[in-house]
């Protein structure tokens, strides 16, 4: 009865209302089910793709550059009770859908004789497949793809698909559409061919990227795992030590962990979303429990308790945490396939381009957003049952009338603000939990508390400020009118500024972090992509590295321009202490007098490049050297293709390209350890005179017809890498967006909470002849006030939250330095359009009142 | 003598919930200069209604009411505004003093809204009501009758040809509603305005130079004070 008396009802009459608190909560919940459901879809694509190909599979062999076909029956002899089946696996880009493909080589009779049914063997080798179909798919004459695929593409069988491979443009017949085993991701993006041919096609003729190793009969896990272990001790006593045996899985997981560093900052980032909706919530509920004060005073005077008032109002609070974490669910997934894309844009950049995983739904999520929703309403219930506790009985029940705080009050604030300061300043001192920067993202948290004790004694200062001077001329009465409704409702007040400089603190944290990342990419890229030209295999929309170059186009590079222009730049992969780090080889001897990239500690980079040179030893870059305490001069130990490798550090290197870390060797070197894997591009440095347009010319008149490369002019590559950084970080617009929309929601629910209280006053104003000017302008200023206060706050508090994202989170995560960047322009910006839109948005509860009968206001109607 | 207030045949309709409540039935009266009319009637009757439509604040919904020779069912609403905020002053039964405004500063406050400032005569009415000294203190900081004197200082400020108060009296003490009774008669008196007043106290009545008594809406009598 109380619960139905004093919320539901209440909530029904104002249906803004309550719609408004629920917003609050469903989008925080949407922010944080999205991205969750964004990054999980690509992790799974990630592993899924491996668990799926991989199927019964407990081990693979494999070597960078590939192993002949030939060792196949090495490596039987070493496991008989494993089949080895040889898998081709390389990306190739798919101009149709600007998007990549992953084109498979199997040995399809091996396949059907190993029970592997995932990739078309059954189907392509049972009875009702016509026999020159059959021969042909063995001869490699053809590729069959899942029929959902060919749908997409509009392919049947005859049909030709076109796909760009080691630079190279090849039309694939289509002999067969399969139905896929399982709805897995990997099939709607893959296309499978016998394995000789889809080596040839990789410009690695005769050669296996893997071989999997599959039991020759089921086996339960206690089993597999007892097998797994005698085989991968067999194999390391029989084969090279340079060879790779590892479970499937274990492919798969070190991206996947980089996508869930890149997952904890976009949680991070939800959760503040989520953080901002439980102010709003906070204050609607507030709000409403001020306008139903003289029910909650009448209740006190009829015998009810003040904690049956509490328990009523927290029921009322978990009923909207979950009815709105229920919105937000549903909005979370529905947001969750729009930005998927924009994950898989920045999870690209990360692991290579993947295909596309489906978010889906999953109960973990359902619970997590109704769980948080109700959570995130219990806590903003705190306030209004604060407020309601407040509330005096029916008989006490008083005007306002300007409450000052006391002067120990306004000591208490600013010594709680100092307190949470040095909590702040405290926790930054503490180092990251694995790579998890949870201590400094907590002072980001605690110096948003300190910032909303000091809105009490701010507002108090404003009220200070204007009982001091007197209302005697039109437009000071406006002022006064304004100010003062803000000082006799000074907790509202505080909490719609509070809001408002929360949604600040968010954006402008936002804007410093991204901004002061971009002006070091811009920065970095712009000495980075210092080579005149650059010469890449195509990628697609998401970007990306999609292959390497066919050596043909490497040779005919050195032709045109020399090899003393000429950079080629190698990827593969090292483990420095058993952790995976990126290993790349590069000309040193080009790049000793062109220079490329910067060096962390400033010294000109050519002679780092000199350096290391002349004396073979290894650069490294930042992430790498923070990650295992690498300085010039120490010897870094590490181990690539199974041998153990130590050399010098020449120097420490600034980038963004990859936190695992990377180490750089010259490419003689790397081509020692890994001949056969080819550069991922070419940095051309054209000699003195020769313009940009005469290179690229000269360049395509050599290249083959079939060719596809793409090539660069280096500000093309500066304007790209920066093209990359925005789409990346363009779901912090979204989440600015958010912040925005509630910080004006905000504004909006405590004005109309003050008008409410104040109607009769407003028909008091309209009897002496106060006309929509005045009111208007009064509101409209109250409003205006309350997002500059807010919006003040909240720029210093968001300055301090942004070069703690900077200095300490970017650090301790990433692990690479960026420059501290204040972006006065949008913070000023911000701080405009934020007022501008709360005093528009002051004239609406103005408008509303404007429409009351004066009458109806005196005698005290609703 | 001019007439300030003229009504003919005046009806006003209120809606609750289904039904439909006729506060004012068919009134009709006049209000001629410098006159002191009471309306007087039980709880409901249309005085209150009567009042707010004589001040500007509220419309007919049928016949004519003339109000300081403005035509108020026709007039825009901003010459409703300015006919309340110069030639109307205005004491309510509730007092609605803003509360965060001080004494000085709600006296002054019709005058604010006209753009015009006068001190000296804001000091000469808190001087006249007995609140000089409380100029600088809130609404909140007074008693009852403290608080009505406020308010009839306010519906004076301005120098308005016509007040209105509705039960003037009404949330006062007998004695205090004494005091404010005969404060606003002497001051409107002196500043030579008309003075109608809607009232449950027989004293008023009594001190008024015509009563007019509404009951359900309608006016059933009229009577001028003898002598």
């Amino acid at each position: 009865m109380l619960l139905r008396a004093l919320c539901l009802r209440p909530a029904l009459r104002t249906p803004l209302r309550t719609l408004a608190t629920l917003f609050g909560i469903a989008a925080g919940i949407a922010a944080l089910v999205s991205t969750r459901s964004a990054s999980r879809a690509a992790v799974e694509a990630l592993r899924g793709g491996v668990q799926d190909l991989a199927g019964p599979a407990l081990l693979e062999v494999s070597f960078p550059g590939g192993l002949a076909f030939e060792e196949r029956a090495r490596i039987a002899a070493a496991a008989p009770a494993v089949r080895a089946l040889p898998v081709v696996d390389e990306l190739a880009l798919c101009p149709a859908l600007d998007d990549t493909l992953r084109l498979i080589g199997v040995d399809f009779a091996a396949e059907l004789e190993a029970g592997r049914a995932a990739l078309a063997a059954p189907e392509v080798l049972r009875a009702g497949t016509p026999l020159p179909t059959v021969a042909r798919t063995l001869a490699g004459e053809g590729v069959w793809i899942p029929r959902a695929l060919g749908t997409r593409l509009g392919l049947a069988v005859g049909g030709e698909l076109e796909l760009v491979l080691r630079a190279q443009r090849v039309g694939l017949e289509v002999l067969g559409l399969f139905d896929p085993p399982t709805d897995s991701a990997l099939f709607e993006r893959v296309v499978v061919l016998q394995a000789a041919r889809a080596a040839e096609l990789c410009r690695r003729p005769g050669r296996a990227t893997r071989f999997e190793l599959v039991p020759r009969g089921p086996l339960d896990a206690a089993a597999s795992a007892e097998l797994t272990g005698e085989l991968t001790r067999e194999l390391r006593a029989a084969l090279p030590a340079a060879w790779r045996i590892a479970a499937p899985a274990e492919r798969a997981s070190e991206s996947a962990a980089l996508v869930d560093t890149l997952d904890f900052h976009l949680d991070v980032l939800a959760l503040v979303s989520l953080w901002v909706g439980c102010v709003l919530v906070a204050i609607s509920l507030a709000t409403s429990v001020v306008q139903r004060r003289a029910l909650l005073a009448l209740l006190l005077s009829l015998g009810a308790s003040r904690a049956q008032l509490a328990r009523a109002l927290a029921w009322e609070a978990l009923l909207f945490g979950l009815v709105g974490g229920a919105l937000g669910v549903g909005l979370g997934h529905a947001l969750a396939r729009v930005s998927v894309d924009g994950v898989r844009a920045t999870t690209a950049t990360l692991v290579g381009a993947q295909p596309a995983g489906r978010p889906t739904l999953s109960w973990d999520d359902v619970l997590l957003g109704l769980g948080l929703g109700a959570v995130t309403a219990l806590v903003a219930s705190l306030l209004p049952i604060l407020e309601a506790r407040r509330a005096p009985p029916l008989q006490d029940l008083r005007r306002a009338h300007p409450e000052l705080l006391s002067a120990r009050s306004r000591r208490r604030a600013l010594a709680t603000c100092a307190l949470l300061l040095g909590l702040a300043l405290a926790l930054l001192q503490l180092p990251p939990v694995d790579t998890y920067p949870l201590a400094a993202i907590g002072a980001a948290f605690v110096l948003q508390f300190a910032l909303l004790a000091l809105l009490g004694p701010l507002f108090d200062h404003v009220g200070r400020l204007a009982l001091a001077w007197q209302a005697t001329t039109r437009a000071a009465l406006v002022l006064r009118l304004a100010v003062g409704a803000l000082a006799s409702g000074r907790r509202r007040a505080a909490w719609a500024a509070g809001a408002v400089a929360i949604a600040v603190t968010l954006s402008v944290a936002i804007a410093t972090l991204v901004g002061s990342f971009r002006a070091s990419v811009d920065s970095l890229v712009t000495q980075a992509f210092s080579a005149e030209l650059w010469i890449r295999p195509p990628q697609g929309a998401l970007g990306g590295p999609v292959g390497t170059l066919d050596a043909r186009v490497l040779e005919r590079a050195l032709a045109v321009f020399g090899a003393e222009h000429v950079d080629p730049y190698h990827v593969s992969e090292a483990r420095v202490g058993g952790a995976s780090v990126k290993l790349s080889g590069a000309q040193f001897e080009v790049l000793r007098r062109e220079g490329l990239l910067v060096a962390a500690d400033g010294r000109p980079i050519s002679e780092l490049f000199e350096r290391a040179w002349s004396r073979g030893e290894a650069l490294v870059n930042e992430s790498c050297a923070l990650r295992f305490g690498l300085a010039p001069g120490d010897r870094l130990r590490f181990e690539v293709v199974g041998r153990a490798v130590e050399l010098p550090v020449a120097g420490v290197l600034r980038d963004y390209g990859d936190s695992r870390g990377e180490i750089i060797v010259d490419r003689a070197r790397f081509l020692e350890w890994m001949p056969e894997v080819g550069p991922v591009n070419l940095a051309v440095f054209l000699p003195a005179g020769e313009s940009v347009g005469a290179a690229r010319a000269r360049w395509q008149a050599a290249c083959e017809p079939d060719w596809r490369l793409e090539v660069y002019s280096g500000a093309e590559m500066r304007a790209g890498a920066l093209q990359v950084f925005d789409r990346s970080f363009a779901i912090t617009r979204g989440l600015e967006g958010v912040a925005a929309t509630i910080a004006v929601i905000a504004v909006l629910t405590v004005l109309f909470a003050l008008l409410r209280e104040r109607a009769a006053e407003v028909g008091l104003l309209r009897a002496l002849g106060a006309g929509r000017a005045e009111l208007g302008l009064s509101l409209g200023l109250q409003a205006a006030l309350l997002g500059l206060v807010g919006g003040l706050l909240g720029c210093l508090a968001g300055l301090a939250t942004g070069w703690i994202l900077v200095e300490y989170v970017q650090v301790q995560s990433f692990r690479w330095t960026m420059d501290f960047a204040v972006p006065w322009l949008g913070i000023a910006e911000t701080l405009g359009v934020l007022t501008l839109i709360c005093a528009v948005a002051g004239l609406w509860p103005a408008a509303v009142a404007w429409r009351w009968p004066p009458a109806a206001l005196l005698r005290g109607d609703d | 003598m001019s007439e300030l207030v003229r009504l003919e045949q005046v009806e006003r309709r209120f809606t609750r919930a289904q039904s439909v409540v006729r506060a004012l039935d068919g009134v009709s009266f006049s209000v001629a200069a410098g006159e002191r009319v009471a309306l007087v009637g039980p709880s409901g009757c249309g005085k209150s209604t009567c009042l707010n439509l004589i001040s500007g604040v509220d419309r007919p919904d049928a016949g004519r009411a003339h109000v300081l020779g403005l035509d108020l069912a026709q007039a825009r609403e901003r010459e409703l505004e300015l006919l309340r905020r110069r030639r109307i002053g205005i004491v309510f039964q509730a007092f609605h003093l803003v509360p965060h405004l001080t004494v000085a500063e709600n006296v002054a406050l019709p005058l604010a809204l006209d753009g015009r400032a006068d001190p000296a005569r804001v000091r000469e009415l808190l001087e006249r009501v007995g609140l000089a000294a409380r100029a600088e203190h809130y609404p909140g900081e007074l008693s009852g009758g403290e608080e009505q004197r406020t308010a009839v200082a306010r519906a004076l400020v301005h120098r308005p040809a016509l007040v209105v108060a509705d039960e003037p009296t009404g949330n006062l003490d007998s004695r205090s509603g004494a005091a404010v009774l005969a404060l606003l008669e002497e001051l409107v008196r002196e500043s030579g305005a008309t003075l109608v007043v809607a009232t449950h106290d027989a004293r008023v009545a009594a001190s008024a130079d015509r009563v007019l008594e509404l009951a359900d809406g309608r006016l059933v009598a009229e009577r001028a004070r003898a002598g």
